[in-house]
């Protein structure tokens, strides 16, 4: 026999003998409001309310406006000039990505992209360099931006958005510079008296309304006790009643406002030294329908009225107040078409 | 591999001039080298069960005993004491499926792999949604708990659990 064997199976005896249970079923009959944290450890809200509905992560949308008609004022010696508008047509790419998303900080990355194609009528002569860009080029406009939420304890907590975005009469193929992107932020100081219901205030520097503003900024969300209830609003962007029916059928109905500066391309007159953007802003007042797939799959189907609150446009980046009178570069008129949008979703359920 | 090849395969290496010499050596080696494998065996064995205990998520409203399964020796955790166990009604809470919230088992079957537990679950009774699930342990009393829509946990949410104690 040889020694090592001896030692080798003392050692595994050993071992075998001093093994402490391995396996513990759950305690049925505990007192367990007697514990307290072995670590100190600080409460934080959630970036989300109960029964808040998915939250978006990658979306493509395809939209149609309707007929209406369009008018372009007088520019650098060439006239007024009105059109009739086919149809707009845009189509949309949405998507944010958690970065980090752990219960003391969420950053998310937000990107945006938004085409617009303008069909006018088929015996319109386009006289108007305005309406030949937007014929010929149609509109883009595509942003960055991070989103953080940072949780101050379990009912406080500060959202910043930060982003750029470059908007114009551009096409991928021919891009614009980026001398002309644009900056917009927002900060929110929030509260969460409950897991129904945040809301906060705050102040924002955005193209909202075309032009650049500073405006305050109003969140709020609330979901009622037994989640067929719910509200969704970020003043002065959007607002929307929602009615959950059952957990996969979502039907909204509010309003949003969507706004840029696009700069125009073509119109850039260097002898005059001027530099034309379009104040374009919009506001929906829509119903929307979202329906689940899958559990992480949503289709969402949005019809209603948009409404040009500002087309016009303007001689470079500034600010402009809302009740300002100051004219501009030339002003434009559009009518307001009824819309239809259908978008895919994936979605953090 | 068994033991003799284990002997025999070491003996061509012929790294001692006496045979016998080099028999002995080696015999003496096999229970040291038997110890430290069954020593980290052991080891593992302790480390994945340091996940046993009472865990409070972050927004502290609940706790979550974790145990291994006597049947499949798994990890589970169940839904053990909450902050508000009756909803606006006074009745108990339930999920958006009825069930009730109170001792659910809302994490399943975690194993051990490497330095976390893997290829689990965790239901959340609050949206009624299931998340793949990582947990990881920075230090004896806390976890950092992952939940994800996808199994490599790339979109997903890290909540940081701590242990609870008796006073």
């Amino acid at each position: 026999m040889v020694p090592g064997k001896h030692l080798a199976l003392a050692i595994l005896l050993f071992i075998t003998a001093a093994a402490p249970a391995q396996e513990e079923g759950p305690e049925e009959e505990f007192d367990f409001s007697n514990l307290v944290p072995a670590e100190d450890i600080k409460a934080f809200c959630s970036p989300r309310i109960l029964n808040g509905g998915p939250q978006n992560l990658f979306s493509i949308g395809y939209d149609v406006q309707g007929t209406h008609d369009l008018a372009a004022g007088g520019y650098q010696g060439f006239p007024d000039q009105d059109i009739e508008v086919n149809r707009i047509r845009e189509f949309r790419i949405d998507a944010q990505y958690p970065v980090i998303s752990k219960n003391n900080i969420t950053v998310n990355l937000q990107f945006n992209y938004l085409r617009t194609w303008f069909a006018y009528g088929e015996d319109e002569l386009l006289v108007h360099p305005f309406l030949q860009t937007l014929d010929e080029n149609g509109l883009t406009s595509m942003s960055f931006s991070t989103v953080v939420f940072k949780p101050l304890d379990l009912d406080n907590f500060l959202l910043v958005q930060a982003g750029a975005s470059l908007n114009g009469d551009y096409t991928l193929g021919e891009m614009q510079s980026l001398s002309h992107t644009r900056f917009f932020a927002a900060v929110i100081y929030g509260w969460k008296p409950n897991d129904r219901k945040m809301w906060g205030l705050g102040l924002s520097r955005t193209y909202i309304g075309g032009s650049l503003n500073y405006l305050p900024v109003f969140y709020y969300q609330y979901s009622s006790v037994d989640g067929q209830w719910g509200v969704d609003v970020l003043l002065p962007s959007r607002a929307d009643l929602k009615r959950n029916f059952g957990r996969k059928n979502i039907l909204s109905l509010g309003w949003n406002v969507q706004g840029n500066s696009y700069r125009l391309n073509a119109l850039q007159d260097e002898e005059a030294n001027l530099e034309p953007e379009l104040r374009r802003s919009e506001l929906r007042i829509r119903a929307i329908y979202d329906r689940a797939i899958t559990n992480t799959l949503w289709f969402s189907l949005q019809g209603g009225l948009r409404y040009s609150w500002d087309f016009n446009a303007d001689d470079g980046d500034f600010f402009r107040s809302f009740f300002s009178d100051d004219p501009y570069l030339f002003e434009n008129e559009q009518g307001n078409p009824l819309f239809a949008q259908l978008s895919l979703r994936w979605v953090s359920p | 591999m068994t033991v003799v090849h284990f002997l025999t395969r070491r003996r061509t290496w012929n790294m001692f001039s006496n045979p016998k010499e080099a028999d002995m050596k080696y015999l003496l080696t096999f229970p040291v080298v038997l110890f430290f494998s069954l020593f980290c065996q052991q080891a593992h064995a302790q480390k994945a069960d340091d996940i046993i205990g009472i865990w409070m998520p972050s927004e502290g409203t609940s706790y979550i005993q974790i145990y291994k399964s006597k049947e499949n020796e798994k990890y589970y955790g169940r839904i053990v004491w909450l902050k508000e166990p009756n909803d606006e009604k006074g009745q108990p809470k339930r999920d958006p499926e009825g069930e009730l919230v109170l001792k659910m088992i809302n994490l399943k079957e975690f194993v051990f792999e490497g330095e976390e537990w893997t290829d689990g679950t965790i239901y959340d009774p609050k949206s009624g949604n299931l998340y793949y699930c990582t947990i990881e342990m920075p230090s004896k009393d806390k976890l950092e708990v992952r939940g994800s829509l996808d199994p490599f946990g790339i979109v997903g949410r890290t909540d940081v659990w701590v242990r609870m104690k008796a006073k």
